[in-house]
């Protein structure tokens, strides 16, 4: 699925790809990241990390840098921080469109 | 610990419907240790319990979680129960503050994919490998035509196929299949429209639980299955086993001895010779086949030989040909009760067709016998011969080859359908 035909992310996969955007990041550090950065608004289940890491990887958004036991880091591919440039577009296009037609 | 057993009374693919019913069964104070054809649970103590189902990733261990995601899900306050076969791993938590497995539908839908594609390309190949089949079976049936056979007729053997059809292993055997094949499809609408759903962002449907139909249809495929390893893989069913050589020493229903045929005194290979017969299987014996519409139904294949040999030691022949050869006659039998006498006709056309030598001009004729419905003879220029007489539902056909004439022993063999 390249970027252009993957049509919009949800919140959990916008805020995944966000966390990766300063550093490499295990699952851990991933769940706490969101949590933090969204104020405990989106908690991510283990499921739902999981799953959308593996998903990631398979589109090539993300890739394993490091195994430390248990543990697996993951790194920003440059196809990953386009599809998350693309969705924040996206989002910034919405809340233009929102302001410029504000409530009454 | 005492183990107890139980009927899943949901489908594998019904995830919310499996979640609700583990739920339930803790709730009791059982905990699952198993989960296949059935369920397996040991006593816990009752308290609430959060199942999750979650589908085993491709190309990931069936076995168990990978490291990484058991201590993903230990962190989060899940724990690894057990694998259901290749498509879910079964996680718990008694932590009413751990958060959901999956946050959002959307991901819990694409958590299925896996599972999606890989039933698809099941239920794919299967139709595939079920067309393939009936495809050959049309094939070898009405368009199969050998180079060796000079006369060939399509159609005339298929009452016999309509008698094997109704062959108690196979009607169980088609029983199976379709049953199965009903609880896959039915198994596969549901995932889809779980996937369907959470992909929307929308709950999975609500599901019937627990089904007593799904629990009876458990238990009938265990009974269905049972008999049919029974049957087929056993074989200790002699007289619906198709393939059983019984001896005619052990054989006593009724059938013409091939020695009563003869004007000249002809034995039995064992009785003439010590040596065992030059082919490996038995050259005398009977076979015993069931159909629900032929009640009775069986052969008898006879080799005879005359004591005096020929001037080639070792060459046989139906036809002795001025004593070059030994005088070796063969005859078979098929004998049936069929439950429809309308069928008898057809039934003994298409066993005659079944005894027929292709390479040989055949030529038929009927005539009257006084207390029979037909009498079909059928000859050719070799000494093959073949006879079918009919009586009601009585039947019996033969097919014979040596120096008498079948014609002129009619009363011995009318007395099989008298």
């Amino acid at each position: 699925m390249g970027g252009k035909s993957r049509g919009p992310l949800t919140e959990p996969m916008f805020y995944v790809l966000m966390s990766f955007l300063k550093r490499d990041m295990c699952g851990t550090e991933i769940t706490e990241f969101v949590e933090r950065r969204t104020g405990g608004r989106v908690r991510l289940g283990p499921g739902t990390l999981y799953t959308l890491l593996g998903k990631f990887q398979d589109e090539k958004l993300i890739e394993e840098t490091e195994v430390d036991g248990r543990k697996r880091t993951y790194h920003l591919t440059s196809k990953g921080r386009s599809v998350y440039q693309e969705e924040l577009d996206r989002l910034r296009q919405c809340v233009q469109d929102a302001d410029e037609e504000e409530l009454p | 610990m005492k183990k107890i057993r139980k009927f899943i009374p949901v489908s594998l693919y019904d995830i919310p419907g499996m979640e609700q019913w583990l739920e339930k069964q803790a709730q009791e104070g059982l905990f699952p240790v198993h989960l296949g054809s059935w369920a397996t649970f040991q006593p816990t103590a009752k308290r609430e319990y959060r199942f999750r189902l979650d589908v085993i990733g491709k190309g990931k261990d069936a076995d168990q979680p990978s490291e990484e995601q058991m201590e993903l899900y230990r962190q989060a306050g899940w724990e690894y129960v057990l694998s259901i076969g290749r498509a879910y791993y079964l996680f718990y938590t008694t932590d009413p503050s751990a958060p959901e497995l999956f946050s959002d539908c959307q991901s819990r839908g694409l958590s299925l994919e896996p599972l999606k594609k890989a039933q698809t390309s099941y239920l794919r190949r299967k139709i595939i490998v079920y067309s393939l089949v009936a495809a050959a079976l049309i094939w070898a049936l009405f368009f199969f035509e050998s180079k060796y056979d000079v006369q060939p007729d399509r159609f005339v053997r298929l009452p016999l196929l309509l008698l094997n059809l109704f062959n108690p292993i196979l009607l169980l055997f088609l029983l199976c299949a379709a049953f199965m094949v009903r609880i896959e499809f039915r198994d596969s609408r549901t995932l889809r429209r779980t996937y369907a759903a959470l992909m929307e962002g929308l709950p999975p449907p609500p599901s019937p639980v627990p089904s007593k139909w799904i629990v009876w249809e458990n238990k009938l495929q265990v009974a269905l299955i049972v008999p049919l390893v029974l049957f087929v893989v056993v074989g200790r069913f002699d007289s619906l086993n198709p393939w059983k050589e019984i001896p005619l020493s052990s054989f006593h229903r009724p059938y013409v001895a091939i020695q009563e045929l003869e004007q000249e005194p002809v034995l039995y290979w064992e009785e003439l010779f010590d040596d065992p017969p030059f082919r490996d299987e038995p050259e005398t014996y009977a076979d015993v086949q069931f159909s629900f519409l032929a009640p009775t139904w069986y052969s008898v294949t006879q080799e005879a030989y005359s004591p005096q040999a020929g001037t080639q030691t070792n060459a046989f022949s139906p036809d002795p040909e001025d004593g070059k050869y030994r005088y070796s006659p063969d005859l078979d039998m098929t004998r049936f009760r069929l439950l429809i006498p309308a069928l008898a006709r057809t039934i003994a056309r298409a066993q005659m067709d079944s005894y027929r030598l292709v390479n040989l001009e055949w030529s038929y004729e009927e005539v009257d016998y006084p207390g029979l419905d037909f009498v079909i003879l059928a000859t050719t220029d070799d000494p093959w011969q073949m006879a079918a007489l009919g009586r009601g539902g009585n039947v019996a056909v033969f097919c014979y080859a040596g120096v008498e004439k079948l014609a002129n022993h009619l009363d011995q063999l009318a007395a099989m359908v008298l």
